[in-house]
């Protein structure tokens, strides 16, 4: 199964909740905010939500940086 | 107003421009802009705007120039190493532009201050390092509609976005600060010098075309680059209607101090 995640095609398992796309690439879902279709998900959603064919996910990293 | 023949001349290649023009320079003259942090992204961005006749401009920062800072923290010099960070930015912005007045604000920004020191700003950049702080300008300018840029850099990497009244915020997206230490700073993990450059300039473009009044502001979208494989990206943001602090119903209506780690404070 294809998605695109960060713009970038990606295979996926069926049926795998956004808390095992981020499992698998060994992020923590403290360190990045997620983006389903163009929706924020809420942290208390990521694993109920089953991501399909075709979706696109944006995983978006805190960045602080700047001033020390 | 009206523009001195010097002011003609200095500023002749933002008067040339038609979206810019005299009337676009002297909106600039008239602009008030906060800069808190005097740091990667604080420094590029004073330069900048202190060369484009910003006409006042406030520097916010409590701490003082460390050697590790010169790398990339391009308004301090060598000799300016233990000085005030908010001194040394004012003289090399009044060096750069003698129209430009600048108000050095030393202090560390927290939920009683903040409001008094923004009020008087047309237009506010972010250029700290810290999640508390990040939260604590983004909330502070949602509830004093006030525009700001958001700027964000790890790394090769950066983000920016620009928040204007009735678009996505900071928390439509991130809803809360990181736990503690699950994020580094960039005195942990690093920061390529330009990449601090090739974001502080993107928040003073978008301070410029915000005084002036032009172009399309970073709003409701996300720059996000990586500066190892040169790759810029727009990521759209909505307006959550769920967001805690800029939404229709919010749960945040007073400003919040999170807790810093020590090494935030260093």
């Amino acid at each position: 199964m294809k998605i695109l995640l960060n713009g970038k095609i990606e295979e996926i398992k069926k049926g795998q909740k956004l808390i095992g796309v981020l499992e698998d690439r060994n992020i923590k879902p403290a360190v990045v905010a997620v983006e389903l279709n163009g929706e924020a998900i809420e942290k208390k959603d990521y694993d109920k939500l089953e991501i399909r064919d075709g979706d696109q996910l944006e995983f978006v990293y805190f960045m602080g940086g700047g001033l020390l | 107003m009206g523009l001195s023949e010097e002011q003609i001349e200095r500023y002749s290649r933002h008067i040339i421009l038609k979206q810019v023009g005299g009337k676009g320079q002297e909106k600039l003259l008239a602009g008030k802009v906060l800069i808190i942090g005097a740091g990667g992204l604080g420094a590029p961005a004073a330069m900048y705007l202190a060369a484009a006749g910003v006409g006042t401009i406030g520097i916010v920062d409590f701490d003082k120039v460390d050697l590790t800072n010169l790398q990339r923290q391009i308004i301090h010099f060598t000799k300016d190493i233990n000085q005030e960070k908010v001194l040394s930015a004012k003289e090399k912005m009044e060096a750069i532009n003698p129209d430009v007045k600048v108000v050095a604000h030393q202090l560390m920004l927290n939920s009683t201050n903040i409001v008094d020191v923004i009020k008087d700003y047309d237009f506010v950049i972010d250029g700290t390092d810290n999640f508390p702080i990040k939260f604590l300008i983004n909330d502070a300018c949602v509830l004093q509609k006030k525009s700001f840029s958001h700027g964000g850099i790890l790394r090769f990497e950066g983000q920016t976005f620009t928040y204007t009244q009735g678009n996505a915020c900071y928390r439509c997206l991130f809803r809360e600060p990181p736990p503690k230490d699950a994020v580094p700073t960039c005195s942990q993990a690093g920061i390529l010098g330009a990449v601090a450059g090739m974001l502080g300039t993107v928040q003073a473009a978008e301070a410029l075309k915000y005084i002036i009044g032009i172009g399309d502001l970073l709003e409701n979208r996300l720059l996000i680059f990586n500066a190892l494989k040169m790759e810029y990206r727009s990521v759209k943001i909505k307006k959550s209607k769920n967001c805690p602090v800029c939404s229709d119903k919010p749960t945040i209506t007073k400003l919040i101090d999170y807790e810093q780690t020590a090494c935030d404070l260093k």
